[in-house]
C-alpha cells in the first residue's frame, strides 16, 4: 500500500474523485452520476441524502467495489481501487468493508449467528472456519449482544422483526471489523420508531467504536444526525452541510 | 446420479457377464487352435502332423477330434445329431494328447465330474466308460449297471435329453437316463461310392453321462463318442493294408501360457504346408484359434454390449442435462444470495466452486451409492429376477433366449471404477456452467435480483 492521501482537513479515508456512471435503458443512456468527488476521513459519519434516481446508491455501490464507474476513480487509504485486480478488491471488500441493505439481504438459510458469521465464512477456508470457529462463534454472539440480540441467535430470518433483521445485518457488516460501513437506505424498510432504533445503534457505533459510516438515504431527519451531510441531485452534490 | 450409475453398472455387468460366459462356454469344446478342413472327409497323416505342431514353442498338446451329422434314437428321441468323436485314452506310445490336456470338455460333463457321488473322487478326465467311482448303481439297478459295460459309452447334450436347471437351481435328470441305450447311425465318409453302396450300421452305446457346457449350439444336439468307434463307423480308420490311411477332422491344439495364440495359430499354418505341402486354399486345411472360429458369434454379442452400454449411458448424458438443468435453477432462485456472498467478499471463483464443488459431491456422494446400489442388485440378480416372477409373473431372463439359465451375477471392478470415475466428472461438467454463470453475476444486479 502506498502513502495515504492528506488534506488540509487531515487524512482521507475513502475518496470518490469524479465518479461517472452511465446506464443504458433501451436506446438511450442515463447519467446517473456526472463526475462526483467525495471525501470521507476516518471515524467520519457521512450521510447522502437524495431523492430516489439521484444516484446515491450507485455512489455507494461504486465506493464499496459492489459496481464500477465509467470515469474517476475511487481512492482507499490512497490505492486507488480499481486498478487492483480483482481478488484484491474481493479481500478489501471482505475485510475493510461492511454494507448494510435496505431489504437485510440476510440469507434465509441461515441462522441469526450464522449469517452474521458469512463474511468470516468467505474470509477463512472452510477448513479455517472450522478450527476458528469458537473464536467467531464468541464474536459473532458479542456483537449481536451489542446490538440487542443476544436473544435471537439460533432464529431463522424470517422469525425476526425488520428491525431484528437489520441489527443482524448490521452485525454482520461489522464482523470483520470495517474501516468502512456502507449503508444503503437502512431504515429505508423501517417504520419511524425502528428506524430511530437503527439509527441509535449506528450512531453508537460511530461514536463509542469511532466506526467510519457512509449511509445513503432519502430521509432528511435520518441524514440529518450524520456527521456531515451531502445532497445528491441529479448526479452531482449539490449541497454539503456539518453538524 | 444413484441410479444412474447403479444401472449402467448392472447393465454393463450382466451384458459384460455373459458375453464372458459364452467366452468360458464356447471353450468348453475346442482348443486354443483349431486344424480343420471344410470337407467332412477329414484329413489323414495327423499324427505326423501333430508331431510337428508340438515341437513348436508355445504349444502343450494337440488332440485329434472327428465330427460328424448322425441320427441318434434315444429312447423315444428320434433325432439329427452332430457327433464328436473324442481321444480318451491315447497309446501309450502315442504323440496325440488326451482331450482333457487339450479342452474343457470335463468340465461340462453332468455326473462324472459335477455331480460324482463322492466328491473325493473328483474325475481327472471324461470317460465314455462307466467309471467305477461314479456310483451309477446307486442311479440304476445293478444288473443294468452291469448290462452297460458292454457296450461303448455316449455322453450326450443336455438340451438333447431334456436336462435342465429347475426352479432351485439343480438340474433336473430323468431317472431313466442311464438305462438308456442309444442308437447311433452315422454315414460312411466315401463319397466315391453309391449312395446305393453306403454301409449304414447303426451302433449301439450305453449313455455315461450329459454334457453341458452352456454353449447353445454344443448343447442342443450334440453326442459325444470315443473317438475310435467313430472312426471307424465313418470308415476313417488306416485299412488293413495300409493303403488308406486313418482320418480325423479336426486337431486341437493346446497353447501354453503366456504366448500369442494369434502368432502360434500363424506359426501352425506354416507346419502344415510343410508337412503337407499345401498351400492355403479352398479345401484346404486351415489353423484358426477358437476365437476365429467363433469370430461370427463372439463380434455379434460384443456389438450388442457396445450397443446396449451405448444406449444406457444415454441416461447418463441426461443425468448431465438435468444436473445442468438443476444447477441452472438454482444459480437463477438464489441469484440475491449469491450478491449476497459475493457483497461480503467473496470472488467469482470463489462462488464457482462452491457450484464445482457441489456438483462434484453429487458425483461422489451419488457415484458411490450407484456403484452399491449395482453391486448389490448384481450380486442378487438372481435372486431379484426369481422373485419378480413369483410376485408380479415376470420372467424378463429365459434360457431359451439367453443360452444361459442363470443371470450374470459378476462384477468387474475396472469397469466400476470407469463408471465412478465418469460419475463424478459428469456431475461436475453439469455444474460448471451455472457455476460460471453464477461467478459471471454482477453483485449489485444479483441483489436487485426478484
Amino acid at each position: 500500500m502506498s502513502k495515504p492521501l492528506t488534506t488540509q482537513s487531515g487524512e482521507w479515508l475513502i475518496r470518490a474523485s469524479n465518479v461517472a456512471r452511465r446506464f443504458k435503458m433501451g436506446d438511450s443512456q442515463v447519467d446517473v452520476l456526472g463526475g462526483v468527488d467525495l471525501a470521507v476521513r476516518e471515524g467520519e459519519f457521512v450521510a447522502i441524502e437524495g431523492r430516489s434516481g439521484s444516484g446515491k446508491s450507485t455512489l455507494l455501490h461504486i465506493m464499496g467495489l459492489l459496481d464500477k464507474a465509467d470515469a474517476g476513480e475511487v481512492l482507499f487509504e490512497g490505492n486507488s481501487l480499481y486498478k487492483l485486480p480483482a481478488g484484491q478488491r474481493a479481500k478489501i471488500r471482505n475485510q475493510s468493508f461492511g454494507f448494510v441493505f435496505q431489504f437485510y439481504h440476510l440469507l434465509p438459510e441461515l441462522n441469526v449467528l450464522e449469517n452474521t458469521q458469512l463474511a468470516s465464512m468467505v474470509k477463512f477456508s472452510w477448513l479455517g472456519f472450522k478450527s476458528h470457529k469458537k473464536e467467531l462463534n464468541e464474536r459473532a454472539a458479542d456483537i449481536l449482544g451489542t446490538l440487542g440480540m443476544a436473544h435471537r441467535l439460533k432464529h431463522r430470518p424470517n422469525q425476526l422483526s425488520g428491525g431484528e433483521r437489520q441489527r443482524v445485518a448490521i452485525a454482520r457488516a461489522l464482523m470483520n471489523s470495517p474501516r468502512v460501513l456502507f449503508a444503503d437506505e437502512p431504515t429505508g424498510n423501517l417504520d419511524y420508531a425502528t428506524s430511530q432504533e437503527i439509527m441509535t445503534v449506528l450512531n453508537a457505533l460511530h461514536r463509542d467504536r469511532k466506526q467510519t459510516i457512509i449511509m445513503v438515504t432519502h430521509d432528511r431527519t435520518i441524514a440529518s444526525q450524520a456527521d456531515r451531510t451531502m445532497v445528491l441531485e441529479r448526479g452531482l452534490i449539490r449541497e454539503t452541510s456539518s453538524k | 446420479m444413484v441410479l444412474c450409475s447403479a444401472l449402467v453398472l448392472v447393465v454393463l455387468s450382466v451384458m459384460g457377464g455373459w458375453q464372458r460366459m459364452f467366452r468360458e462356454s464356447f471353450r468348453a469344446l475346442t482348443g486354443d487352435i483349431v486344424v480343420s478342413r471344410s470337407s467332412m472327409q477329414g484329413f489323414s497323416g495327423y499324427e505326423d502332423l501333430a508331431a510337428a505342431i508340438k515341437k513348436l514353442p508355445g504349444i502343450e498338446a494337440v488332440t485329434p477330434v472327428v465330427v460328424s451329422p448322425g441320427l441318434v434314437k434315444i429312447g423315444n428321441i428320434e433325432d439329427y445329431v452332430q457327433v464328436m468323436g473324442m481321444l480318451v485314452q491315447p497309446k501309450p506310445d502315442s504323440v496325440l494328447d488326451p482331450i482333457d490336456r487339450v479342452m474343457r470338455f470335463r468340465n461340462s460333463l453332468g455326473t462324472q465330474f459335477n455331480e460324482l457321488a463322492d466328491k473325493s473322487k473328483a474325475a481327472d478326465d471324461a470317460s465314455f466308460a462307466l467309471r467305477p467311482e461314479v456310483k451309477y448303481e446307486n442311479l440304476v439297478p445293478d444288473a443294468v449297471a452291469r448290462a452297460a459295460r458292454n457296450f461303448p459309452g455316449m455322453i450326450v447334450s443336455s438340451g438333447l435329453v431334456g436336462i435342465t436347471r429347475g426352479d432351485d437351481g439343480k438340474m433336473t435328470v430323468p431317472g431313466v437316463l442311464y438305462q438308456i441305450r442309444a442308437r447311433l447311425t452315422v454315414v460312411p465318409n466315401d463319397s466315391d461310392r453309391p449312395a446305393s453302396e453306403l454301409r449304414l450300421s447303426p451302433q449301439t452305446y450305453w449313455i455315461v453321462d450329459y454334457s453341458r457346457t452352456q454353449a447353445p449350439q454344443h448343447d442342443m444336439r450334440n453326442v459325444y463318442v470315443p473317438i475310435e468307434r467313430l472312426q471307424r463307423d465313418l470308415g476313417m480308420t488306416a485299412s488293413s493294408d495300409g493303403v488308406e490311411p486313418a482320418r480325423v477332422t479336426e486337431l486341437h491344439i493346446k497353447t501354453k501360457d503366456g504366448f500369442d495364440k494369434n502368432k502360434l495359430a500363424a506359426q501352425v499354418q506354416d507346419v502344415i504346408q510343410q508337412v503337407t505341402g499345401e498351400l492355403p486354399g479352398f479345401g484346404s486345411l486351415r489353423a484358426q484359434t477358437w476365437e476365429q472360429r467363433q469370430a461370427n458369434f463372439l463380434t455379434a454379442i460384443e456389438k450388442e454390449r457396445v450397443l446396449v452400454t451405448f444406449l444406457f449411458s444415454l441416461i447418463s448424458i441426461v443425468a448431465v442435462f438435468l444436473i445442468f438443468c438443476i444447477f441452472y435453477m438454482i444459480v437463477v432462485e438464489k441469484t440475491r444470495d449469491i450478491g449476497i456472498i459475493k457483497s461480503v467478499g467473496a470472488t467469482g471463483w470463489g462462488v464457482a466452486k462452491i457450484f464445482v464443488g457441489y456438483g462434484a459431491t453429487i458425483g461422489i456422494v451419488g457415484g458411490g451409492l450407484g456403484i452399491l446400489v449395482g453391486y448389490l442388485i448384481v450380486s442378487n440378480i438372481n435372486a431379484i429376477h426369481t422373485l419378480m416372477g413369483t410376485l408380479l409373473g415376470v420372467q424378463i431372463w429365459k434360457a431359451e433366449n439367453y443360452f444361459f439359465d442363470i443371470i450374470p451375477n459378476q462384477i468387474n471392478w475396472n469397469e466400476a471404477a470407469v463408471i465412478y470415475l465418469v460419475a463424478i466428472i459428469s456431475a461436475t461438467l453439469g455444474a460448471i456452467i451455472p457455476a460460471v454463470r453464477a461467478a459471471m453475476l454482477n453483485p449489485v444486479e444479483a441483489l436487485r435480483f426478484e
